[in-house]
């Protein structure tokens, strides 16, 4: 009880606050920016999963289907799983294209 | 063996219970226990709400299944790219995976608003056809709506392993990739239940 009291601590004898001063890097490093292609590919997969089957839906349903809603949601869904399989196959293509890439700037250093 | 222990839980659960047992008691022994009829409780709702609500769940619940996917996987995702910023591009396919479980939802929705117009009977009741109508879109789309939001989890929640098995070993995330494919079979079976259901119901006159 009785330190507690003598050695109070008062605020004004605290060292000053001074703001940590922080290189925050205008733009990326070259190593970690996504390359623009593989972020163009991103975005059109993703519009083309938003619009794909619902294109295909009002189209498919008047002119092959004549007008049964079933079929044409089949087709729908059918093609929305194709671009999900399109997305991948991509995906991993690009993947073995860096690997492939990867180890060759492997060879050349070793 | 499953029984609450707080005191806040169990009370409710005897305050409910006993509420529902005098209601019941009360219309028993004042003669109007024919009031309880479930039949007239589905002949006196409107068609409608049965049948917007079951377009609503569909989109709704498929939504929420899709987004519990998504931010369970890709909060594995983002904080593994941390460490590990290769798993970054390739482990959109997960997200992708979860995100058409919703796509999913809305063409069922958009199906069925097609089929759901406000008929003016010009007799004093709804016929038959628009009773079934309703009744099936509201099942079909509860069906849709649940069966999705489980695949939607599940696609989530392997999704985020996936991404960890990744990080380790870059090998693994082809065959890591048919969990979530089979995953994912499971929205389509929901899918093609719903449309089953809704297949012979026709558009409300």
């Amino acid at each position: 009880m009785g330190s507690a009291i003598e050695n109070k601590k008062n605020i004004k004898d605290l060292p000053k606050y001074k703001k940590p001063k922080r290189n925050l890097p205008v733009r990326l490093p070259k190593q970690s920016r996504i390359p623009k292609d593989v972020l163009l590919k991103l975005i059109l997969f993703t519009i083309l999963m938003f619009t794909l089957p619902f294109i295909v839906y009002y189209y498919t349903l008047d002119r092959f289907f004549i007008g049964n809603t079933t079929y044409a949601a089949l087709a729908a869904a059918f093609t929305a799983n194709l671009v999900i399989a399109a997305y991948v196959v991509v995906a991993i293509v690009e993947d073995r294209g860096d690997d492939d890439d990867n180890t060759e700037t492997n060879n050349k250093t070793e | 063996m499953g029984f609450y222990t707080n005191l806040k839980a169990r009370s409710i659960y005897y305050l409910t219970a006993t509420f529902l047992i005098v209601v019941a008691l009360n219309l028993l022994f004042t003669g109007k226990g024919e009031e309880f009829d479930f039949g007239r409780f589905l002949l006196n709702t409107s068609p409608f709400m049965w049948a917007l609500l079951g377009a609503a769940s569909s989109v709704a619940i498929s939504v929420v299944g899709a987004a519990w996917g998504i931010y369970i996987c890709g909060v594995t995702i983002l904080g593994g790219a941390v460490r590990v910023p290769r798993i970054k591009t390739k482990n959109l396919i997960s997200i992708i995976f979860c995100e058409v479980v919703a796509i999913y939802g809305i063409i069922i929705s958009i199906i069925f608003s097609s089929k759901i117009a406000p008929s003016n009977p010009s007799k004093m009741y709804y016929s038959r056809e628009v009773y079934f109508t309703a009744f099936a879109l509201f099942w079909a789309g509860l069906t849709t709506g649940v069966s999705d939001l489980a695949c939607g989890i599940c696609v989530g929640i392997s999704g985020s392993s996936a991404a960890l098995a990744d990080a380790a070993d870059a090998s693994l995330f082809v065959k890591v990739l048919v969990v979530e494919i089979f995953g994912s079979i499971i929205g389509l079976f929901g899918l093609i239940i719903a449309l089953i259901m809704q297949g012979k119901a026709k558009e409300m006159k």
